[in-house]
């Protein structure tokens, strides 16, 4: 019975440190690299990737992510933030032009966007302007909800596909990265301000192409038409 | 006793490793900034859950942010401070600089935003699980003031933590994000299409008489209807004279070459559009204007104007491969020999008796032209070219007697080691140049020697020219020959001794037209003072021209 005894002992000592998470909290570094939250029970997980990548494995964490009740909310292990967290974007050009614009055909440029976000919440990425202006004459924007490109109607969108009509726009590279639909389908474009272009529910690096398109009327006053479109980067950590 | 000893560890383990509940992490962090670009005020919404909330008056929620972000002009008025259940904006906190009854406290310890709960908080003052909504910057109720991001692009970690007990971390990116866009409609903003044809740099134009300047000129819409204007630059385009402007778009004019000098002239022709967008060329090389008129100085080898064109005209050399002519004045030499001539405006090659002779006028050979062996011996031999003024020391091969050169090949010996220090500077051995012996007759030894004593400059010139007769040079005394360049100590300005006193090179585009170096140049002593003499503004050929020099004038 006594062996029994520590036989039981002996396994339960073995699975609390196999399943219990603890909770150090302080940050873990070395020279080369840091670890912001606590967390070393990965057993068998998978994604354990090279200096420059995340792991966000966890395979073997009882209740890996987020657990949460009225009363508590616990991170478990690695996968919660496994070094300093990080986001980024970028964008190949600061200035485009549309050329000269006509009533008959569609002008159209492009430029390349990365973003980047080790956060395991992901991100948002969203697009702000307002429409071409001079002066005070506009070119109207397409809105929120999608259109394909109509020569003779005052059109100003983007989106970040690789369109053919007008072939502009190159096929974007997503890891993680959905793109809103509205900016994501092919021949379609939009704009408005404010808009969610993107998001991601991981940690994830995708990289797009952002085409713009522009189409006037008959009627539309000439003159130099300007907007300058930002790009802003939400990372739930 | 086994099972003794395991319930001992079991304790420990617990003990040592508490289990999570005692601290939590935030979730669902995240911050909304409405600009990502580096040194740029941007607005901040930071939002995150807190899963313990705030009980007890004087919890701190801190937020720490990076050192690079500029937070000096923020305070609690340009923060608003909200949480609840479900938006985070359930309820509204009243904030100030200290906590009081019913008010946070908003602080900043350097980069540290501090929130303190107010001194009466209550249980679930923030409910667990809350959602918090704090917005900094424009977008908060009164608010004018914004955090700058920081001047480096990347990302930047930040910490929130605090004695209410919960901690966790987001990301601030600092880079560029956005894009300028750009459209037209029925506005020309392209600037007209312009080549300069002529001069396109190389040739050899003379003042007062007529060449063309020559272009194209488009655009793609139209060009306005007298949109031309021509410009030249004699100091590689720093700065532009007008020829002409308003002219019609036809291709040509004649240009009447100004009184100028210099071989680093570029014609630039500008066209204007009907929208006034301006395009411009400027030749591609450098064009030299030479001057017509000698100076008022006569002499049957020297003929102007007119006659001078004729004679070069005349005398002009094909170039061996064809692209050109070699004129008078020009450095002339044959693929056979490593002999390099002058080209005189006598007809005659004059000969540069050795390198060191040819470098007290030329840098280097780059401006030597190459013509056929048949062609050179049309030109019958001249006098050799002696050593420029003030630029060397000459003596003999089999002597020791040390000379400086004025002008004409005028030769003033220096009669001690002691008058050449004093004179030329201890490195004065270093300006020494040998001259072959059986080049030496090409030379006049003046009677005048040079003992680093001054003497009234009449005295240094007028036992050899009559035509240096000035009324100056009796009073002037100098311990220098005529054609010393020199500067005096400490003053930026360049002189050349001349028969008019001391004539100061106006640019170094003057200089450089002269063909001289700053190697030639001598810091002289105060002592020693000059009248001022016409200043030099262009290529003066009695100046850099070694046919001059040898005596032909």
């Amino acid at each position: 019975m006594k062996v029994a005894e520590n036989k039981i002992a002996q396994w339960f000592l073995i699975g609390l440190f196999l399943f219990s998470p603890f909770l150090l909290n302080a940050k873990m570094s070395s020279g080369n690299y840091q670890i912001f939250a606590d967390g070393f029970m990965d057993v068998g997980g998978s994604d354990m990737n090279s200096a420059n990548y995340m792991m966000v494995g966890g395979g073997g964490e009882v209740g890996m992510g987020l657990s949460d009740s009225a009363n508590f909310s616990l991170r478990a292990g690695t996968p919660a933030i496994d070094r300093e967290p990080a986001i980024g974007i970028s964008l190949s050009s600061d200035s485009l032009d549309l050329g000269v614009l006509s009533s008959s055909s569609t002008s159209s440029v492009s430029n390349s966007l990365q973003v980047f976000s080790n956060s395991h919440g992901g991100y948002v990425l969203k697009v702000y302007g307002q429409t071409l202006t001079s002066g005070a004459n506009t070119i109207d924007e397409i809105g929120a909800v999608a259109q394909a490109s109509s020569s003779g109607t005052e059109q100003f969108g983007i989106n970040l596909v690789a369109n053919t009509i007008p072939l502009i726009g190159g096929a974007p590279v997503l890891r993680e990265a959905v793109l809103d639909a509205d900016y994501g389908t092919i021949n379609q474009f939009a704009f408005t301000d404010a808009d969610t272009v993107a998001t991601a529910a991981k940690a994830s690096t995708d990289s797009f192409t952002v085409s713009y398109i522009a189409n006037i009327a008959g009627g539309t006053a000439s003159g130099l038409y300007q907007t300058t479109v930002t790009f802003t980067l939400t990372s739930n950590f | 006793m086994k099972t003794k000893i395991y319930v001992l560890l079991l304790s420990l383990l617990f003990s040592v490793f508490p289990f999570g509940g005692e601290a939590a992490y935030l979730t669902q962090v995240s911050d909304q900034v409405s600009r990502h670009a580096p040194s740029t005020a941007s607005d901040h919404l930071i939002t995150f859950t807190t899963p313990s909330g705030v009980h007890v008056p004087g919890r701190t929620m801190v937020v720490n942010f990076p050192a690079t972000f500029n937070k000096s002009t923020v305070n609690y008025t340009d923060i608003d401070f909200s949480h609840g259940p479900v938006t985070g904006y359930e309820t509204v906190e009243t904030l100030a600089a200290a906590p009081g009854v019913g008010v946070w406290g908003v602080s900043w310890s350097a980069n540290d935003l501090i929130f303190t709960s107010p001194t009466d908080s209550a249980v679930n003052e923030i409910s667990p699980n809350d959602k918090v909504k704090i917005i900094i910057g424009l977008n908060a109720v009164g608010g004018d003031a914004q955090i700058i991001n920081a001047a480096s692009t990347g990302s930047y970690p930040v910490e929130i933590d605090g004695s209410f007990g919960d901690r966790w971390f987001f990301a601030l990116a600092v880079t560029n994000d956005q894009v300028n866009v750009d459209a037209n409609i029925g506005v020309d903003v392209i600037a007209p299409t312009v080549q300069v044809l002529s001069p396109n740099g190389g040739e050899v134009w003379y003042t007062d008489t007529v060449y063309n300047i020559t272009w194209n000129a488009s655009d793609d819409v139209a060009l306005d209807p007298n949109p031309i204007y021509l410009y030249y630059s004699i100091n590689n385009g720093s700065s532009w004279n007008l020829i002409a402007s308003n002219l019609a778009n036809s291709g040509t004019y004649a240009w009447t070459l100004p009184n100028i000098n210099s071989q680093y002239v570029k014609v630039r022709v500008s066209a204007q559009d009907s929208s006034a967008n301006l395009g411009s060329d400027e030749s591609d090389n450098f064009l030299t204007i030479r001057p017509r008129q000698n100076n008022g100085t006569t002499s049957p080898l020297w003929p102007d104007g007119e006659a001078l064109a004729y004679m070069e005209e005349q005398l002009r050399l094909p170039l061996l491969d064809g692209s050109g002519w070699a004129y008078p004045g020009d450095l002339i030499k044959t693929p056979e020999f490593t002999t390099v001539y002058l080209f005189g405006y006598d007809g005659m090659r004059h000969f540069f008796p050795n390198e060191k002779t040819f470098k007290t006028w030329y840098y280097d050979f780059s401006k030597v032209k190459i013509v056929s062996l048949d062609e050179l011996v049309k030109l019958r031999l001249g006098k050799n070219v002696v050593a420029r003024a003030g630029v060397a020391l000459m003596k003999s091969e089999t002597s020791n007697h040390v000379f400086a050169v004025a002008f004409k090949g005028v030769l003033h010996r220096i009669v001690a080691e002691e008058a050449s220090k004093k004179l030329y500077g201890p490195d004065w051995n270093k300006k020494v140049k040998d001259i072959p012996d059986v080049f030496w007759g090409d030379y006049k030894v003046a009677p005048k020697e040079l003992d680093g004593e001054a003497y009234p400059l009449i005295t240094l010139i007028s036992s050899f020219s009559s035509n240096y007769v000035d009324s100056w040079v009796a009073s002037v005394k100098t311990p220098y020959p005529l054609g010393t360049v020199f500067k005096y100590p400490n003053k930026s300005e360049v002189y050349l001794l001349t028969v008019e006193g001391k004539r100061h090179f106006a640019n170094e585009y003057a200089f450089y037209d002269n063909e001289y170096y700053w190697s030639s140049v001598l810091e002289i002593s105060e002592e020693y003072q000059y009248p001022d003499g016409s200043k030099i503004n262009f290529r003066e050929d009695d100046l850099n021209n070694p046919y001059y020099e040898s005596g032909r004038k």
